[in-house]
This record gives C-alpha cells, structure tokens and sequence, in this order.
C-alpha cells in the first residue's frame, strides 16, 4: 500500500478525484442557494421570523416532527423484531426476507405508495374484505390522514431500520446469550441483558436514519395524507412551486433540517454516554 | 448455528412483529399485483377483456410512453455519468492514502444524507439563479448528485474485497497508473460497477421528490403515474406498478449473481 501511494502522483490523485468534487461543488452551490435564498429579505431574518411567528405554519413543524416520531418508533420495534428474527432462521429464509427488504428499497415510491392506496384505502382490499366477512359496516378511514402516513412511512423505512439493527445483531455471538440462559437466565432476561445492550449501536443508527427520513418525506404525505396531513415537505413544495416564494420556503425546510438534526445529535450523544457507562 | 443451540425458540412477541413487518412489505405487492389482472367494479369491459386492458391501457398512452423514453434517457445518462465518476471516486480512496481521506470519504456520502427536498429545493433556487430554464439536463444533474454516492458505496465495497497485488505487479513492470487501471483494476472490479450502474439506474428511475421540484411538462415516469393517481382512478398504475417489480426483482437478481445481494445489503447499512 504504502509502494503504490509513494509511486502515484499527484496528477493520479487528481484525475481521480476531480469528477467527484465537481459533483460535491455541485451540491455544496445548491445547498448554499438554498441558504441564501433564506436570507435574501430585509431584515435577512424575515422568512425565519415569518415562519416562526406563525401558527399556521409552525403547524407544519409541528406536525412533521410527530409524525416523524412515530414512524420511528413503530419502524424501529418492527424493524427490530425482524432483524432479530433473522439471526434465528435458516439461510434461506434469510435470504428471502433479505430481497424483500431489498425489493422494498427498490421499489419506485410512487407505484409503491399507490400499492398501499389499493390495500388501505376506502375502496382497498382490507376494508373490502372486512365489509365482506361482516366484520365492519362502513369502511374504517386507514389513509388520507395521519395514520395512513405513518403507516406509508414505516413501509419506506423498514429497510433502513432493519439492515443496520441486523448487521450488528448478526456480531453477537450466539454464545454470550446461551451462557446467560444455561446459567439460569429466563429467555427474556437473556435477551434483555446481554443481546439488546451490545446491539445498541445498530439501534441508534436505525433512529436517527429513520427519523432523518420521514422527517424529509414528501411523496409519502403528499399522496396518503389526502391534503390533511401536509409535512414540511409540502409546505416547501407548495410555497416554491406554487407561490414562487423559494425564500419562505427555503427557510421553513431548513428551520425543520436543523432542528431535526439537533435532535439527532442529542440523542446519539445520550446513547453513546449510556453504552460507555453501561 | 450449526451446533445444537440451547436457547430457546422465538417468543411470541417478536414473531408476532416480524410477521406484521414482512405482511407490511408483501401484502401492498401481492395487492397490486392482482389488481392488475383482476375484474375490477369500475371497470366498463366485460371482466374476461379486463385482465389485460390495464396493460394495454399502460402501453398505449402516449403519455406514459413518453414519460418510459424520458425515465430511461435520464437515468442512463445519470447511471453513466455517476458510475464512472464513482468508481474513480472509489479507487482514490481505497487505493490512495493522503490528507483529508476521511473527510472525502464522508463528502461522498453526503447527499444521502441531506433530505431530499432540501435538494430540489437548493437545485430549483440554483438553476434559476444561473438562468438554467427547466430543462432534462437540470433533472440529471441533479440526480448524478442523488446517485453518485450509492456508486462510490459499491464500488469501495467491492474494491476492498480485491487484492491489489496485480495492480501492483503491473506498476512493478513498468506499466502507466492509466494503463494498470484499465488493463488491471478495471476488469476485477467488473461486476462492482456493473452493480453499481444498476444501483444509479434504479435509484434515478425512482426518484419521485428532486424531480417533483424540477420538472416541467415533459416529466419522468413518476411525475406521470402521480399526475395519473391524481385525476383517474382505474387500475392502470397497477398495471405499470406490477412490470416495475418485475423489473425491480430481474435488477435484484443481476446484482445478487454479480455481488451478493446480502454482502451488498450489509455494506450499505454499515454507511450508517
């Protein structure tokens, strides 16, 4: 290694490097605009004084960051629950969960949320099948409002919570918990004390993966939220395309992205301090 | 566990959960699925035209055939211009050791990890500022951007599972670093950028959110299915919906015989 590095140049380097970095100076020149734009008002605070000062729209704030919430931690337990179930099944069960997750994150999100409409919706095979058997009367209201979100959303995630869970899940040798459970430990003190504190960090990188995401989603709300449950996401969309007003809503995304990485950051920092005095 | 294991089977619990997570992930499918080819109540054709009037109706709107045209224009040209950048990208950082390494290699990520409106969003206020009407060359620009970083992802991964020992026998020879990388590196990290080309493709294809921002008039394939959501409710998009998990399962496949899908699935949960 160190042979190959003595012997290339700096012009290997380069060649190697430029296309990417155009692409990184790229994306830095969209995010800084993106900045600008927030700060282009007299006084420069404006936009952010508009959008804070208001109800109406804190609303929207408000609203992501629970619902953003809530997928995490239903994503999380279910996410949890399968990634642990594949490190006690055989290969090829594995296997298949493996491509359906991974067939999940392919999935182009548009025909895959308009699958969960044919599921979930008024007219969708649940509320038809219950009708049918005479479980319900009228058909129970699954989409078009918050629930229907975040079940959408949990749908989307699954993927991101369960291979960073798994990956780390699949480390723990199956020796320490068996040694708890011969020395008398019942099934769930086993798994409690031993497995679930070294999986820990696939835990956190879940949390904060899942909660970025749903946070910044806008397909999703946008076409199960019926108009109902509009995210930051439609707000900046709406305020952008429809108003022109890339300012406003430019400043609405980042108070939300800011915000939600705060509270990213404060919790890995809380999960690191308790697995270091753990 | 090949050795008889004392610990006890799965408890109720978290059977119970997994088995809602993966209804969660197959039941939205199987629906579509049968929708696609099933009489529907909305429908006008006796149910035996039915099972294939959605198809029909996919493949013959003009619509959709020229959203398909565009989809596959845009995400070939991004899948191209990603992957070689990506993969150049990559050998830099796995082959080459130098100041601020690290750094480069979180850069990379980055677009992962910015939400994807904050994109569009920063995209639409750029282009606009540099007077660069809305355009298909804006829409991939901004998706070499989304895809690149699942480029360099797998293409490192298969990079550091490669010795370099041939590489370094060709240097050791005399031959240029252009000559060893074509001759050498290229060829044994094949099925990486394959893989990766695949991976830029299908994540281009997709996105829905970044266009969503950018786009006017002509759209991608998923601007049309959400206009066409949006305004008719026959199952036509359960048409199209069911060839693109069947596209989506023949890309998986391609990967899995290239890669290992499990490998793969493992190195991209560890960029967390």
């Amino acid at each position: 290694m160190t042979t190959q590095s003595a012997r290339a140049s700096l012009g290997t380097r380069a060649a190697l490097g430029a296309p990417a970095l155009a692409v990184l100076v790229l994306i830095a020149a969209a995010l800084s605009s993106l900045v600008v734009a927030s700060v282009a008002a007299a006084p420069w605070f404006a936009h952010y004084r508009k959008f804070l000062g208001d109800d109406l729209y804190l609303a929207y704030l408000y609203r992501s960051f629970r619902v953003a919430g809530w997928t995490t931690a239903v994503t999380i337990v279910i996410g949890y629950a399968v990634a642990y179930t594949m490190t006690r099944v055989s290969a090829p069960v594995r296997r298949l969960i493996v491509m359906l997750l991974v067939l999940q994150f392919f999935s182009v999100s548009v025909t895959r949320i308009y699958s969960i409409i044919l599921l979930l919706g008024n007219n969708g095979a649940v509320n038809r099948s219950l009708l049918a058997l005479g479980a319900i009367d009228a058909p129970v209201r699954l989409i078009y409002n918050e629930l229907g979100v975040i079940i959408g959303l949990v749908n989307a995630s699954l993927p991101f919570a369960v291979f960073p869970i798994y990956s780390v899940l699949e480390r723990v040798p199956p020796s320490l918990r068996e040694a708890a459970y011969t020395l008398g430990a019942r099934r769930a003190r086993s798994f409690w004390q031993v497995v679930f504190p070294l999986s820990l960090p696939g835990v956190s990188a879940s949390v904060v993966i899942v909660f970025l995401y749903s946070l910044g989603a806008f397909a999703t709300p946008l076409m199960l939220g019926g108009g109902f449950v509009d995210l930051i996401s439609v707000f900046a969309y709406e305020q952008a395309i429809n108003f022109s007003n890339y300012g406003f809503a430019a400043a609405g995304a980042i108070v939300s992205t800011v915000l939600g990485l705060a509270l990213v950051y404060a919790f890995t920092a809380l999960v690191e301090r308790r697995t270091v005095t753990a | 566990m090949t050795h008889a294991s004392p610990l006890p089977g799965l408890g109720l619990t978290p059977r119970l959960l997994a088995l809602a997570g993966c209804l969660l992930l197959v039941l939205p499918q199987i629906v579509v699925i049968v929708t696609s080819i099933d009489p529907n109540p909305a429908a006008i054709f006796p149910p035996h035209d039915v099972s294939f009037v959605w198809y029909l109706n996919a493949f013959t709107r003009p619509a959709f055939r020229e959203a398909l045209l565009v989809s596959v224009g845009v995400a070939s040209i991004t899948a191209i211009v990603a992957t070689s950048f990506g993969t150049l990208a990559a050998v830099l950082v796995v082959r080459h050791r130098f100041a601020g390494r690290n750094a480069l290699v979180a850069a990379l990520q980055l677009p992962v990890l910015v939400p994807e409106v904050m994109l569009g969003l920063g995209f639409l206020i750029l282009f606009s500022r540099l007077g660069m009407r809305a355009s298909l060359v804006n829409i991939v620009l901004a998706h070499i951007v989304i895809t690149m970083p699942f480029a360099v992802r797998v293409v490192m991964a298969n990079l550091q599972t490669v010795s370099r020992s041939l590489e370094e026998a060709a240097q050791v020879l005399g031959a240029t670093p252009v000559t060893s990388f074509v001759r050498i590196t290229l060829p044994v990290i094949a099925s990486g950028v394959a893989s990766a080309f695949i991976f830029a493709f299908i994540v281009s294809f997709d996105n829905f959110t970044v266009t969503a921002f950018l786009v006017t008039g002509r759209g991608t394939l998923p601007i049309e299915i959400y206009a066409y959501i949006r305004t008719e409710s026959d199952p036509t998009i359960a048409a199209i919906s069911t060839i693109m998990i069947a596209l989506s399962v023949v890309g998986i496949l391609v990967i899995d015989r290239l890669l290992g899908i499990e490998r793969l699935s493992k190195t991209q949960a560890a960029r967390a």
